[in-house]
């Protein structure tokens, strides 16, 4: 059974590049492209990651984390911010949100393959 | 250095023309940068003219105020409208620069991880194949373990033979022997031949003696005659035994040659196979090696691969990064458009408007002040686990 992660990002291209790297080391990945779909993804099925981006229409990565974090089921679910954001103002909100990790773009293939595999095995 | 106006609309379409150009004409990566830098260069010069180009009549008007004399230059508003309708005009083609970058980053990224389940699709193929895994049903077994399995089919089937060919030798062995038994017979039947021919002789001479003896000698005639008789199918019996022992001689003698013939042609076969066997077992072994040589160089060109795309991927993401940044230009012009409305002579008339104004420049300038990509480069960003 592959572990299954749900990538949030308004970008398409990104969203792909994500999908293309997990899908290649055996995960399955879903797509939202909003925090307001996240969210929607998240309660309609189960997901052992979540990747979200912060700048995104409607709800941004740092509300969504703190939605998710509110419900019983993804209250430890490792949750990672994928995002152009890099100041440490940006990273400690993120970490007071519940995220469990900060991931500055653009990001590397295998060193994203290597942190999800880190947390979910 | 301040450029006059006409200088400052020579470059601003000077660069316009540069960065048409450059899109038609350049590479790929040049055109999507210096295609975006330089209509936004030129987008902001036309911004910075007309704000320049605006004031200029508001000083005139003062001036001509303090001197009495109130009427308004007649070149402000339709400024303002031009520089609107730039603005408007100048959100729509970014907005389809962004669209244009998507496109082609997606179809890139599509050709990019194409090409890498391409090319690990056939590692796996030829990894297949070397190992004879492309078979029509689960029994389905590698070339060089087929032949190996012949080898050691092939060299129990030598062993068995020498062995056979050892027996062969015994039993030759053991037909001569015979033969040497049946030659021994043989003079034991010249010896009972001899003592036949004695035994004759000696009923004969018997004989003789008995008819000179008369008919005393009557009974001993008859006993020497059947003495005689014996004898003579003593000799009979003896000399078919020989011919019957020479008959199973020549038999012995021939299967011994036909052993003979055969142990020494199954072996000279056999070893001929087998050499013949190890010969292309032996290519087989270095075609294996060169084999997996190539599969080693096939995987290790895959990796490389792999790498290019996993750089190509990391570096296509500069169309996230070039979106955002544009979009906070976008959110810039916005801004500027806003203020200009504020501070036109329209809403001057409305009362309280330098304190609207006021409010609203500081909210733009907190929006306006937190730019959501500070990378400057393309390398990999940072990664902190809390």
């Amino acid at each position: 059974m592959p572990k299954k992660v749900l990538t949030v990002d308004d970008s398409a291209s990104i969203r792909q590049m994500v999908t293309f790297t997990l899908k290649s080391a055996g995960y399955e990945v879903v797509e939202a492209v909003d925090g307001n779909g996240g969210l929607a993804r998240a309660q309609a099925d189960s997901f052992d990651l979540i990747l979200t981006d912060q700048n995104m229409p409607g709800m941004d990565g740092l509300n969504l984390i703190r939605a998710l974090r509110k419900l019983p089921a993804y209250g430890t679910t490792p949750i990672l911010m994928l995002t152009t954001e890099s100041s440490d103002q940006m990273k400690s909100l993120g970490r007071a949100a519940g995220a469990t990790g900060w991931l500055v773009k653009p990001f590397d293939p295998q060193k994203l393959l290597d942190v999800v595999k880190r947390l979910v095995g | 250095m301040v450029l006059s106006y006409p200088q400052r609309r020579f470059v601003a379409c000077g660069l316009c023309l540069i960065s048409v150009l450059v899109i038609l004409s350049g590479p790929l990566w040049g055109a999507l940068v210096w295609g975006l830098a330089l209509p936004l260069a030129a987008s902001m010069l036309f911004v910075l003219h007309f704000l320049y180009l605006a004031k200029e009549p508001k000083v005139i008007d003062r001036e001509e105020a303090d001197a009495g004399n109130a009427e308004a230059a007649p070149v402000a508003p339709d400024c303002l409208d031009f520089i609107q309708e730039q603005i408007s005009q100048s959100k729509l083609e970014v907005s389809r620069v962004q669209t244009l970058i998507q496109d082609a980053v997606l179809t890139l990224v599509n050709s990019f991880s194409g090409l890498s389940q391409e090319a690990a699709a056939q590692l796996q193929l030829a990894e297949s194949l070397a190992k004879g895994e492309v078979g029509i049903d689960s029994h389905a077994m590698s070339f060089s373990t087929f032949v190996n399995e012949i080898a050691n089919a092939m060299g129990s089937f030598v062993e068995k033979t020498v062995e056979n060919s050892r027996l062969a030798m015994l039993l030759v062995e053991q037909m001569e022997s015979i033969g040497q038994e049946m030659q021994g017979v043989i003079l034991l039947l010249d010896e009972i031949h001899s003592i036949t021919n004695q035994t004759n002789m000696l009923a004969l001479n018997a004989s003789i003696e008995a008819a000179r003896a008369g008919e005393a000698g009557r009974g001993f005639a008859v006993v020497a005659e059947e003495v005689r008789h014996l004898s003579g199918r003593t000799s009979s019996f003896s000399d078919e035994i020989r011919n019957l022992i020479n008959r199973v001689n020549g038999s012995v003698e021939h299967a011994e040659g036909l052993i003979n013939q055969l142990a020494s042609q199954d072996m000279m076969f056999t070893l001929q196979a087998k050499q013949r066997l190890d010969d292309t077992s032996s290519r087989i072994r270095v075609m294996d090696a060169m084999m997996a040589e190539s599969i080693s160089r096939l995987r290790h060109g895959v990796g490389l691969l792999s790498d290019h795309v996993g750089d190509a991927v990391r570096s296509l993401q500069f169309q996230d990064m070039v979106s955002q940044l544009i979009a906070h230009v976008g959110k810039r012009l916005y801004g500027i458009e806003e203020m200009m409305e504020l501070t036109s002579n329209k809403q001057q008339q409305q009362g309280q408007w330098e304190v609207r104004a006021s409010a609203r420049l500081a909210e733009l300038q907190i929006s306006l002040s937190n730019n959501p990509v500070a990378q400057g480069q393309m390398q990999s960003g940072s990664i902190d686990l809390f």
